[in-house]
């Protein structure tokens, strides 16, 4: 039988399909942008200040606090604004804060990445070291009893998890990990009891072939699509995780800025995030895809 | 292995009873404040003691078993299949609708849910009946939870989709949807359950950080969530305040331990 | 050596004798990013903390005693007018910088402070700009003011004030207070360090501020902030929760202290708004002064402080509470619970209680939400208590927690709410600081705000009353149209006044000269004087 052939953008140049998969990110984050400062604009409490609380402060200077979010009320205007200055490297100016985004980006970037990387670094390695050998040894006990370890730091709130880990002195990333790690164990776990499960396995091991070699070539790499998806969902996660933990512990980190930035409904910097944000999620997904068999390879 | 799986469905049925039937265990409602005694020990009156309110700790945490063992797992087996459809459909058709739905679920990622569901409390009514608001809360929380399964499952299905299993179903007749259905999302079964799994106690506290925008279930009505955010405090709480931990492990353990390892693994 | 030996006896018995010993660094936390430097546009807590610990006022409100004292201003006269106030300054005073302070400082710092295109919220209670005001600068050592119109309590208005250089170059950020803000880390940290030309001192004539520094870590999360304080890493904790307090008190009893009453109260209050987008029959029901008399004697305050605040907390009398010595009017009682009389009040306002439900004439079940802000443990479980105890007449309450934004949305721009439970400090003592909370006109009339013309005969007359106070020059006098201003609050109960909070704070043994008090900043209002006890590390 003859095999289809490959779908059509397979056969465009190397150059016009990144360019293509760039062009779809750019505007993939742009829409993204758009929806999230629609949601800002028209949530209770746009535009307010816990100032206007305040009894001592007068008519006109609460009316002047109220101008001062003039400028995002016209949303349009607003964010084509705010997309033309991005083009040009200004990132625009938080609310709240009062500094350039980019520049609190700047400050804020290094902490995020440094709490997200060792986060996921160790969520995987904890799940590895759980899944791996109750998924290899088959055993339903050991399998059993890793699930349900998995699930405690799952039932346990951030927040909690976050103070009682400082009590114990320990770092922050040990939070994220433990936040990540039962979602990861799970499709660890599942995926590769499936591949050993597979009969091609069951008989190379009964032919008595190494373990590892088992492990790599026969489970490991037809898991490695799932594998690689689940790493890049691993990032969104973690970032997800940092705000929580970056709030709690009151590291400066783009975390804790969102988190502030959504408390005060501060919208440009929400809308920078976002796309911030966005761009990592499908630059994180497209390199998994990237390094993914073709579709029309069996996994 | 048979013995701990009917195990756990047993120890998962009693716990749905005694939830459903709370009076067999305690006689005090879930919302009465025995004002006089307040953070009580644990004793006969009460089993698991009472909070700073005077409220027997069993009543609420049976009622809360009752509310959180529906619903959590309700939301998560929607998310599940809402992953599975979407992302199979991703995976298995490919071309223009593969790079939709891929850029559509990077964007569920990406963007600030939050502002969505403040917005939807603005919307709803303040006097919100307690079905409509666990119904709200649950379903909103089932629909924003299910794009990074969505990004495994069609993963899973997208190395199928030229595969010789499904060139044969294709060459034998059978239609895209069955192919899809009986051949492709099968393989996904792993990342399905394991969202599945993973997705309940996050569901469980899911509901009760939404009760700092005003959704869930609101006072006095209880729910694990909500019983278990003593533990976010710097101080540890009572024994007696774990058993909402205790309890929701359990569950989730029988819920796991339900799921027979071999039709897992197919 | 034995020379040396005599020395250290003698520095060591010097600092024992002044309560401690020189140098060292005071660690506490901020619980938000501070916004600004400028004294004069300071309008969030942390930002005010920091004006206070190192800018300098001509006068200053002495938080312990809550009397005047001289400060840059060795003494002030006011006209009998309330118009006029002229100020004798220190002489030979200087910046942190080392630039010289002068009559021209001040002069222009009133004139940058009332600018109108400044907003600066610390202008506002002067009620004029800097046109209508004449400054007048005779010598470097006087300077005086003269407004438009009497300014009620004048005087105490120049503790929020700020006075910047006009020449220094370092401009808001050159002080005359005992610190000076030497580094910020944004989101992490602020450090202060002792401002060298600092011109107090202290009985024995020794240069102070005693400490050599302040550390302020910016940490909105109290848990960890506890953790740390219980480690010894912090040195002092403000606006302790009674359980932290309580727990604190089993383990580490020295360092918690219950200073009485506090400024801060809770509130409940009904939407009276004609706005509000909610149905006609339970707009009757709030409007009733009947209704909410009848409310107020169904919730038991009691079991609010007994429960809530184990304690630490009083049923509320009013507006005011007692920790403002003055302007507390004693004669007001808190409203008793009783809930039989509730329903005697309900049923002469053709309320019916049948079946355990409330009825109005109309047949509608009494039922309706309250708003409070998510987060706040303590408000959760005031609004749990209430809605038990207005269960027991037959009222159905359903809570509804929001977070900030959204309440500051219902209650002062759609309306869209029928009850609120929020809680008020009043950080100023003086009442005309919360005219716009009285004069119905005003956009913090938070039942019915901005007002066309006063909607009830009582509104109206407390519209009288503020207004005549604000007027008045004598203190006397003024007090008399406040406690007036309370009496019909007390009886209209446009606000359901709940429990006036403890001031409940937590200090570092290791610290000493520490008088904590209910006025904030409430534990180092005497900064210049703290000091770190004899043998303490750090």
């Amino acid at each position: 039988m003859t095999r289809p052939k490959p779908t059509a953008h397979r056969s465009l140049p190397a150059w016009r399909r990144m360019g293509g998969a760039l062009f779809r990110m750019a505007a993939t984050a742009l829409a993204g942008g758009l929806l999230c400062a629609t949601m800002v604009r028209f949530s209770p409490g746009f535009g307010l200040d816990e100032k206007q609380l305040d009894p001592s402060l007068s008519r006109e200077t609460q009316a002047a606090i109220r101008r001062s979010h003039d400028r995002e009320r016209n949303l349009p205007r607003f964010y084509a604004g705010a997309i033309k200055r991005m083009l040009v490297g200004d990132l625009g100016t938080s609310v709240t804060l009062g500094r350039p985004i980019g520049e609190l980006f700047a400050e804020r970037a290094p902490v995020t990445i440094e709490l997200m990387a060792w986060g996921i670094a160790g969520a995987w390695s904890m799940a590895a070291l759980l899944a791996i050998p109750a998924a290899a040894l088959r055993s339903p006990g050991l399998g059993g009893f890793c699930t349900v370890l998995s699930g405690v730091p799952a039932a346990l709130p951030a927040a909690g998890m976050a103070i009682l880990l400082f009590r114990l002195g320990a770092s922050p990333t040990c939070t994220i990990a433990l936040v990540i790690f039962p979602k990861v164990y799970q499709y660890l776990h599942n995926l590769l009891r499936q591949g050993y499960a597979m009969p091609h396995v069951v008989l190379a091991r009964a032919k008595g072939l190494r373990a590892r070699g088992i492990f790599v070539r026969h489970v490991l790499a037809p898991a490695r699509p799932q594998l690689l998806a689940l790493a890049a969902v691993s990032v969104n996660m973690a970032f997800g995780a940092a705000i929580a933990v970056e709030a709690v512990s009151d590291l400066p980190g783009l975390g804790q800025l969102a988190w502030k930035a959504a408390v005060a409904r501060d919208l440009p910097v929400l809308v920078m995030l976002t796309l911030l944000v966005a761009l990592a999620t499908q630059l994180a997904n497209f390199v998994a895809d990237m390094c993914s068999p073709a579709a029309g390879r069996p996994a | 292995m048979r013995t701990a799986r009917y195990g756990a469905a047993g120890l998962l049925l009693a716990v749905l009873l005694a939830a459903v039937f709370p009076g067999l265990l305690t006689s005090a409602p879930y919302d009465r404040q025995f004002r006089e005694s307040p953070n009580a020990p644990v004793s006969r009156q009460f089993p698991l003691g009472t909070d700073e309110l005077g409220r027997n700790r069993l009543s609420r945490l049976l009622y809360g078993t009752r509310i959180s063992l529906l619903a959590a797992p309700a939301a998560a087996l929607l998310s599940t299949v809402l992953a599975a459809v979407v992302g199979g459909l991703a995976g298995f058709l490919g071309g223009w609708f593969d790079r939709l739905c891929v850029a559509g679920i990077d964007l569920m990622l990406s963007l600030p849910w939050l502002f969505l569901l403040v917005i939807v409390r603005a919307l709803l009514p303040l006097n919100l009946s307690p079905a409509l608001s666990i119904l709200v809360t649950f379903g909103l929380i089932a629909v924003l939870g299910w794009a990074s399964a969505a990004r495994l499952v069609r993963a899973a299905c997208r190395s199928l989709r030229d595969s010789d299993l499904a060139i044969q179903a294709r060459a034998g007749g059978l239609p895209p949807g069955r192919i899809l259905r009986k051949h492709v999302l099968p393989n996904a079964r792993p990342v399905l359950l394991a969202q599945f799994r993973a997705s309940v106690p996050v569901y469980i506290l899911a509901e009760a950080n939404l009760g700092l925008l005003g959704l869930g279930v609101a006072d006095p009505i209880p729910s694990w969530g909500n019983l278990l955010r003593p533990l976010e405090s710097a101080f540890a709480p009572d024994p007696a305040a774990w058993a909402p931990l205790v309890l929701v492990l359990l569950v989730v353990s029988c819920l796991y331990l339900t799921q027979s390892p071999e039709r897992a693994a197919a | 050596m034995k020379y040396l030996l005599s020395i250290a006896a003698l520095v060591w018995s010097a600092a024992a004798a002044t309560g401690g010993q020189p140098g060292g660094t005071l660690r506490f936390c901020l619980y938000s990013e501070p916004k600004t430097f400028n004294p004069l546009l300071v309008a969030d807590t942390s930002s005010e903390a920091i004006r206070y610990m190192t800018a300098g006022v001509l006068i200053r409100v002495n938080r312990l005693t809550q009397e005047l004292e001289p400060e840059l201003a060795a003494s002030w006269r006011v006209t009998p007018d309330g118009r006029r106030i002229s100020f004798k300054l220190r002489p030979s005073l200087e910046f942190s910088d080392g630039t010289a302070f002068s009559s021209a400082d001040v002069a222009y710092t009133m004139r940058t402070l009332l600018d109108p295109a400044l907003h600066a919220p610390t202008a506002d209670p002067f009620r004029a700009n800097a046109e209508s005001v004449k400054i007048e600068t005779s010598t470097a050592d006087e300077v005086s003011l003269t407004f438009p119109a009497p300014v009620a309590g004048l005087e105490r208005l120049f503790d929020q004030v700020g006075i910047l250089s006009a020449q220094s170059p370092k401009k808001e950020m050159a002080t005359l207070g005992p610190f000076y803000v030497a580094a910020y880390k944004p989101g992490s940290e602020v450090d202060l360090s002792r401002n060298p030309y600092y011109w107090k001192r202290d009985a024995q004539g020794n240069r102070l501020p005693r400490l050599d520094s302040v550390r302020l870590s910016i940490q909105q999360n109290r848990e960890m902030e506890l953790v740390r304080f219980e480690r010894g890493e912090l040195d002092l904790l403000t606006s302790v929760s009674p359980e932290v307090f309580e727990r604190l008190q089993a383990r580490m009893a020295a360092a918690v202290r219950d200073l009485g009453p506090s400024l801060e109260s809770e509130m409940l209050w009904f939407n009276q708004s004609p706005k509000a987008p909610i149905p006609a029959y339970k707009k009757v029901w709030f409007q009733a002064g009947e209704f909410r008399r009848a409310l107020s004697a169904a919730i038991n305050r009691s079991d609010l402080c007994r429960l809530v605040y184990r304690g630490h907390a009083r049923p509320a009398e009013g507006p005011i509470s007692p920790a403002n010595r003055f302007w507390f009017n004693a004669e007001l009682k808190p409203h008793s619970y009783d809930p039989a009389a509730a329903l005697e009040r309900l049923a002469e306002a053709g309320f019916r209680f049948e079946n355990a439900v409330l009825r109005d004439s109309g047949g509608h079940p009494v039922e309706f939400s309250v708003i409070t802000n998510a987060g706040n443990e303590a408000r959760e479980k005031m609004a749990q208590l209430i809605q038990q105890d207005l269960k027991a007449i037959g009222i159905r309450l359903n809570i509804v927690q929001l977070d900030y934004s959204a309440i500051i949305d219902r209650i002062s721009q759609s309306f869209d709410y029928e009850s609120c439970l929020l809680g008020l400090t009043n950080v100023d003592l003086d009442p005309d600081a919360q005219m716009n909370v009285w004069l119905s006109s005003a956009s913090n009339h938070q039942w019915n705000p901005n007002q066309p013309s006063p909607a009830t005969p009582w509104e109206a007359e407390i519209d009288r009353l503020m207004r005549a106070q604000s007027s008045a020059l004598k203190a006397a006098q003024r007090k008399a149209y406040f406690d007036r201003v309370q009496e019909i609050v007390s009886r209209e109960a446009p606000f359901l006044y709940l429990v006036t909070k403890n001031a409940l704070v937590a200090l570092s043994p290791d610290l000493s000269n520490a008088q904590p008090a209910v006025l904030r900043p409430q534990t180092f209002w005497n900064i210049e004087m703290l000091a770190r006890a004899p043998g303490a590390g750090r």
